[in-house]
């Protein structure tokens, strides 16, 4: 084992134990826990066995399985600022429709 | 014609004090809607028999002017008009557009500031106004002289069609744009605009504003 695979190993172990305490503290819905920990679980493998990812880079038509990771943690990775932008625009007006009916209610009459 | 004049101010202090005192040698009702000023606004118009009301933190031009508009149409205003709070118009401008509103069949008259040579501009600020009305006929595709300007007046019965989404600047584009699509009855009609150095401050992140419209003229 690689000392990059030591590290990365480590770093998944401590992500898989926060996801789990959270859900313990009833910060996250179980499904959320289970997600997250499959999903760092599922790195794990690959960093332990790479050759997972090179076989799959292979069959989709990318090349190198690095290129493979690459591009979808692009796309993963626009996708929640996509996501992330709409939803802080909804919450802005919300949070300024809030203050104009606030402002009204408790105008100062002359 | 009750009459209502929106003045939204944010941080204006003595320019607001001042542009009230002269509101108020008029007979229309004022409100005075503060964008969460950290300066002493409120307690220098307290004492001045006008609608004072306070965002409780900074929100934007337009959601200002929404909020003070929204209050006069549930007060009973048969006509609204929005006034700058810095000092830079006039009053006899302001009377003549309510005047013009009252007297003709129109729905919304607005203040020009290129219809009348009597404005001296900075040169600075004609530049930058003159490239924003270049960009706004042509690239946005408003034939409107002054699409920046903030004296307005209208009447409450067609609130429903001016109902302006846009907190920021952006209001007053989408205002000309709502009154194109809504084929509402306007005129603009110039106005002077006092450009003193003494009432100078920050000037309006135009360029950033020039953008913000063309990403929103393309993406909405």
């Amino acid at each position: 084992m690689t000392i990059f695979q030591i590290i990365i190993i480590l770093f998944i172990l401590f992500v898989v134990y926060k996801s789990i305490r959270r859900f313990i503290n009833k910060e996250i819905s179980v499904w959320l826990m289970i997600l997250w920990c499959l999903f760092w679980i599922m790195l794990g493998i690959i960093a332990l066995f790479p050759v997972i990812i090179e076989r799959t880079a292979a069959i989709v038509g990318v090349g190198r399985g690095v290129d493979l990771i690459i591009y979808l943690a692009l796309f993963v990775a626009f996708y929640i600022i996509f996501k992330i932008s709409v939803r802080q625009n909804k919450i802005e007006k919300d949070v300024v429709d809030v203050v104009r009916k606030i402002a009204i209610t408790q105008a100062k009459k002359k | 014609m009750l009459t209502y004049v929106i003045v939204p101010t944010y941080n204006e202090g003595l320019r607001l004090k001042n542009t009230i005192e002269e509101l108020l040698k008029t007979n229309f009702d004022i409100v005075v809607v503060d964008d969460g000023s950290i300066d002493d606004t409120e307690s220098l118009i307290e004492s001045y028999p006008i609608h004072y009301l306070k965002h409780q933190i900074n929100c934007g031009q337009g959601a200002t002017l929404k909020t003070g508009t929204e209050y006069a149409r549930q007060c009973g205003a048969q006509a609204i008009a929005h006034f700058d709070a810095d000092g830079q118009h006039r009053i006899e401008d302001l009377v003549k557009l309510i005047e013009h509103l009252d007297n003709n069949d129109l729905d919304i008259v607005l203040g020009s500031r290129f219809l009348d040579v009597g404005t001296n501009f900075p040169l600075q600020k004609k530049v930058i106004l003159n490239l924003a009305k270049i960009f706004s006929n042509h690239v946005i595709g408003l034939s409107f002289s002054d699409p920046q300007s903030g004296l307005r007046v209208f009447r409450t019965s067609a609130l429903d069609k001016l109902n302006w989404q846009r907190s920021d600047f952006l209001h007053c584009t989408e205002i000309l744009n709502l009154i194109i699509d809504n084929k509402l009855k306007y005129q603009e009609l110039p106005i002077i605009v006092n450009y003193d150095e003494s009432i100078k401050k920050t000037v309006r992140p135009r360029l950033k504003m020039g953008f913000k419209i063309l990403f929103n003229k393309l993406f909405n």
